[in-house]
């Protein structure tokens, strides 16, 4: 590669690092990050390079004490640690950002996507793609009623017609009920679908229509049943 | 290695064992400075807390997300905290947006934030260096690379911002970013 196309490469990387690109910009850098940087010593060592100068920016802004019920929320919000067997990363390269899956559960859905193993890889690598886009958002669901986040996040980007709910050892529901996947414009909701989990990690890909809806609700419904409006809410997000 | 670096790896190792004492003490260490940077992006003090709560839930929940072979610690755990708090940013926007729309809200005002701290030596220092590499970049650099890191404004929102193309953001970010990186590691 001719040196001033890496130029043109790296500068693309400055607006990367500072998740600052969106657009025709966003899905090059995308492109960059799978088919040039990894083979690009000088383009690696440069994002990494921009990558860290970024991380330091935030040394520019005054430290703030928090308030002192933080760490004790934190505390309440600490489960012990598990034993668990990494199988795979979804690496944030700027940051090396990554969220750690634990092998032996398959989410188990009526009408959204999930199932055997091999579709639940698959699930796997299209939100493990989604995640490493620029613009990619990744946001924790809360409880309904507490600010705690949930064991479930949304991983979703602007010009994408679906999302992901993906979590790690997401609890069972009551017996004889199922979570079901509401999305919401704030007054009407319509019902997206349901799953199970299993122990382990649970992916469902949900369609979503950013001009409809703001909100994605995660309610326990009764198997078998056909429900018309949305169940007790465990957790929600706002899109 | 940096000064404070090797404290980080010793910490993030028991972390990883399920060390409370060791996630408290990374606690103590970079709150001010994730809450810091979290109250700047979002102005309010209740979404600078569910940043920073998330950031250090995360961490807890899978350290093994910090590689050392990719940089230190510190650096991996502030890009946590900001691609968090820029993400909220973002979604508040949103919301925002669509709350305006509806009702003419008012925007939401900025708080006053708390008390100011005492950095750890290490981290103090550092925060010297930055401060000193960013005073020494041009106005017209350190306004796109504040509105983007500090705003959490994308290059073409900051090019309408600013009136100016598209390409001359991308430009004045690249030599920025150029400029901090050599004076930073040269401090380093």
């Amino acid at each position: 590669m001719d040196p001033a196309d890496h130029e043109t490469v790296e500068e693309l990387m400055s607006g990367y690092a500072l998740r600052a690109l969106s657009g025709d910009d966003a899905v090059e850098a995308e492109r960059l990050l799978s088919e040039h940087v990894p083979g690009c010593l000088r383009c690696r060592r440069t994002l990494l390079a921009f990558s860290d100068t970024v991380a330091d920016l935030a040394l520019a802004a005054d430290p703030v004490a928090p308030p002192e019920t933080l760490l004790p929320r934190l505390h309440r919000s600490l489960e012990p640690r598990r034993a668990r067997r990494p199988i795979g990363r979804w690496v944030g390269i700027a940051a090396g950002i990554a969220f750690v899956l634990v092998a032996g559960g398959v989410a188990v859905s009526q009408g959204l996507r999930a199932g055997d193993l091999q579709e639940r890889n698959e699930l796997f690598a299209q939100a493990l793609r989604l995640s490493q886009r620029p613009d990619a958002d990744t946001a924790p669901l809360t409880e309904a009623d507490a600010t705690e986040p949930a064991p479930v996040s949304t991983v979703s980007a602007p010009d994408v017609d679906h999302f992901f709910l993906v979590g790690s050892e997401v609890p069972p529901p009551p017996s004889g009920s199922i979570y079901g996947v509401w999305l919401s414009d704030g007054v009407d909701a319509v019902f997206a679908g349901s799953f199970l989990p299993m122990p382990g990690v649970t992916v469902v890909r949900v369609p979503f229509d950013r001009s409809r809806f703001d909100r994605v609700l995660v309610t326990v419904e009764i198997s078998g049943d056909v429900a018309e409006e949305p169940g007790q809410i465990v957790w929600e997000a706002v899109a | 290695m940096r000064e404070g670096d090797q404290e980080d790896l010793e910490l993030h190792r028991r972390l990883v064992a399920g060390d409370r004492d060791a996630f408290d003490r990374l606690y103590h260490r970079y709150s001010p400075t994730a809450y810091g940077i979290a109250f700047r992006l979002t102005g309010q003090q209740i979404l600078a807390q569910d940043v920073v709560h998330e950031a250090f839930l995360a961490l807890w929940r899978a350290p093994e997300a910090f590689d050392a072979a990719r940089g230190a610690f510190r650096n991996f755990f502030l890009s946590l905290v900001h691609h968090r708090a820029v993400d909220t940013i973002r979604r508040e926007e949103r919301i925002r947006a669509r709350q305006e729309r509806a009702s003419n809200l008012e925007p939401v005002a900025s708080e006053d934030p708390a008390d100011e701290v005492v950095d750890d030596d290490s981290v103090a220092r550092r925060r010297l260096e930055v401060r000193a590499a960013l005073a020494d970049l041009s106005g017209d650099q350190r306004q796109v690379l504040e509105m983007a890191y500090f705003e959490g404004k994308t290059q073409v929102r900051i090019a309408e911002e600013l009136g100016i193309p598209l390409g001359t953001v991308k430009t004045r970010t690249f030599a920025a970013l150029r400029k901090l990186r050599a004076a930073l590691e040269v401090e380093a």
